[in-house]
């Protein structure tokens, strides 16, 4: 089988979810002013990244049929670690750079971390990830606000620029962090043995095991990256509000899970992957975009989202309703 | 095969679209950025402005989303307005960048805002700035020195309150405090107004303080363990910053204290100008009046014009005590509406029908 062939097996979960960004992404162009200069797609990724990175972490607990609802705490308390410590590190590092660097590998450990302890509670004390990480999650909320109790705090404006803004003055620096993520993050965990193991656990845990796979060592990983991958979000976070705010992220946590199932990732495991996720999440940040330029009134905003969402769910289960109702009458 | 097939189209779908992206991304010229500030500065009206809010659900909230409405209205047959345009994102930081992104591409003249968070906006309003649109944020101001703010003072508010209670006491006698919430800005602000003017009264005696919390429920809990503890020494004034006056009231009648014996101080809600009306209270309110929305689009629209305008404009507090009671209250409105619909002289040429549609 060829490589196309191959791309579209794995993501084909993820056709719809295109087909409507696309549909959106059409719209955007006929109805944002500033679509055909450089400024539009800035906005565009800069609107879609830190929810696209937050549903990676997202992703690869829910292939596991785990799920993480601290995801939403883990990017609060990194941001509010990113927003207070950045400029005091700088200053004691002497130099704006190192400062920066040594901040971003702090809060990437402690994402990590974060992640270790979800992923070890759960594996060793054999609890369900969803109590494990509601509860953690009321944990790192709260160590976010001991760290910052009030929103605030700042970072250097090369650290905002460098994440948000234009590389050559064309090229969003959002696009380029997006691509990261999915070509050399991304594609190769889904190559990955670890990457494939996610997917086994998922589609069958029993028959995981007996292939000989490491169930325990996998959900650890798949916890830890997706604490990783929630300080990444974080850092993106950090850069697109130049503060801190510990508990202004709560929302990720939903509408991380609502991007991955929108890019037709099975809540039941073992099915889909992060491109349609990146859909799902770029779904959900720009619809509101639309209906800001359509000037429709913001109570039906919510609306909105939720209505895509039930639409998105409801047609990928039509194939399902056409089975049953032909086993019911043959 | 088939599968290959498919696999190839919408594949090269998203590769086409990506790529017209990119191409006309990077071939356009940047001519719309630059021209938005020139054409504002040449045509003198016909502006397009829009309203960010963050949070939305409870009553000075949606008000304020109304009377922005209202005057807009108001300028737009005016025809200094072409088109407007509100918007509540909740309180989510990152919901309202993205809000604000998208009014900047709609090509937005000016963009007013109620920020969800003082230094989370900062930078995506700065880009606003940078290509020529008016930023005005009001009552959650910005940490910003490109944007314009607009806002009460609220030391101003307290000092208010105290003066006309201090002066009602004839500068001596007991009262109670009730603060705000504990340890925000705001509670912190009035509260060093209070305490600026008692420090002139040495004969004033505060005999207990307590929060509030701004609302009835727990300012009735402070209140009854105050009197219960307090009546007996006789009590002059009661000094609250405001929220909790329906409790006050009430606390007072259920320990046999006619309320209209006790000067007290609160915000501009229509409950309390009932209990002036109704029981004879003598009461002074004060309040953050929802139409610094309306006084923000004022601040944009003078901008637009080319006046000179300081980047941060102080709105003077609208004040009633129970001698004002029939030009502010709102008879049929619920208690917890804010009378002050309109600033005291009525410059925005409101009606307060405007606002209860």
């Amino acid at each position: 089988m060829n490589n196309q062939a191959l791309l579209f097996r794995r993501n084909k979960e993820a056709v719809l979810a295109f087909g409507i960004l696309l549909l959106i992404l059409v719209l955007f162009a006929l109805n944002q002013n500033d679509f055909f200069t450089r400024y539009g797609p800035q906005s565009i990724f800069n609107q879609v990244i830190t929810l696209s990175i937050a549903s990676l972490a997202q992703t690869l607990t829910v292939l596991t049929k785990g799920i993480d609802l601290s995801i939403g705490s883990m990017i609060g308390l990194t941001n509010s670690i990113a927003a207070t410590y950045m400029e005091p590190i700088s200053q004691k590092a002497g130099s704006q750079a190192a400062g920066i660097l040594l901040t971003v590998i702090i809060v990437l450990a402690a994402g990590c971390l974060a992640g270790f302890i979800n992923g070890a509670i759960i594996v060793y004390g054999r609890l369900q990830p969803i109590i494990v990480t509601l509860a953690t999650a009321s944990v790192y909320g709260g160590i976010a606000l001991y760290i910052r109790p009030t929103p605030g705090g700042m970072v250097p404006y090369q650290y905002t620029e460098i994440l948000t803004g234009r590389i050559f003055d064309i090229l969003p620096a959002s696009a380029v962090v997006l691509a990261v993520f999915i070509f050399l993050v991304w594609f190769p965990l889904r190559r990955s043995s670890l990457g494939q193991s996610l997917y086994a656990i998922g589609g069958n845990e029993y028959s995981a095991f007996v292939s000989g796979i490491n169930i325990d060592r996998t959900k650890l990983w798949a916890y830890t990256l997706s604490g990783l991958f929630s300080a990444c979000a974080g850092l993106l976070l950090t850069a697109q509000t130049a503060s801190g705010d510990p508990l202004g992220s709560s929302l990720f946590t939903l509408n991380s899970i609502a991007a991955v199932v929108l890019g037709g990732t099975s809540l039941a495991g073992g099915k889909g992957g992060y491109m349609g996720a990146v859909a799902g999440a770029s779904i959900l940040s720009l619809v509101l975009g639309l209906l800001i330029f359509w000037g429709v009134p913001s109570f039906y905003q919510n609306a909105v989202q939720g209505v895509i969402l039930l639409l998105a769910l409801s047609v990928g289960l039509l194939p399902k309703i056409k089975i049953k109702s032909l086993q019911r009458t043959g | 095969m088939l599968r290959k097939k498919y696999g190839f189209i919408w594949l090269k779908w998203i590769a086409a679209v990506l790529l017209l992206i990119g191409v006309l991304a990077g071939c356009a010229n940047d001519k719309t950025s630059s021209t938005p500030k020139e054409e504002a500065k040449e045509k003198k009206g016909g502006y397009k402005v829009a309203l960010s809010n963050s949070f939305t659900g409870n009553s000075w909230r949606s008000q304020m989303v109304k009377i922005f409405e209202a005057y807009a209205q108001k300028q737009k047959e005016a025809g200094k307005i072409s088109e407007f345009f509100s918007s509540s994102s909740g309180n989510d930081p990152q919901a309202q960048i993205n809000e604000i992104r998208n009014m900047i591409s709609k090509g937005y003249d000016a963009i007013v805002v109620n920020a969800a968070s003082p230094t989370a906006l900062a930078p995506v309003l700065n880009e606003a700035v940078d290509r020529g649109i008016v930023v005005v944020a009001f009552d959650n101001t910005v940490d910003s020195n490109k944007v314009y703010n607009v806002n009460t003072d609220q030391v101003e508010f307290g000092r208010l309150q105290a003066e006309w209670l201090v002066e009602q006491m004839g500068g001596k006698g007991n009262i109670l405090l009730i603060k705000g919430v504990e340890g925000i800005q705001i509670d912190k602000d009035r509260d060093k107004g209070h305490r600026e003017v008692l420090a002139k009264y040495p004969d004033i005696k505060i005999l207990q303080e307590g929060f509030g919390n701004y609302d009835d429920a727990t300012t009735s809990v402070v209140i009854n363990n105050m009197l219960s503890a307090h009546k007996s020494k006789g009590i002059d004034g009661i000094l609250t910053q405001g929220g909790g006056e329906n409790a006050i009231v009430e606390a007072l009648k259920q320990n046999k204290i006619d309320p209209a014996s006790i000067p007290l101080t609160g915000e501009m809600l229509n409950g309390l100008f009932k209990h002036m009306k109704e029981s004879n209270v003598k009461a002074f309110a004060t309040g953050q009046p929802p139409y610094l929305s309306a006084s923000a689009l004022d601040v944009a629209l003078k901008v637009l014009d080319g006046e000179k305008v300081d980047k941060k404009t102080i709105i003077p507090l609208p004040t009633a005590d129970n001698n004002d009671v029939d030009k502010w209250y709102a008879p049929g409105q619920p208690d917890n509406f804010y009378v002050d619909w309109t600033n005291p002289e009525n410059s925005f040429g409101l009606k307060i029908e405007d606002i209860l549609k």
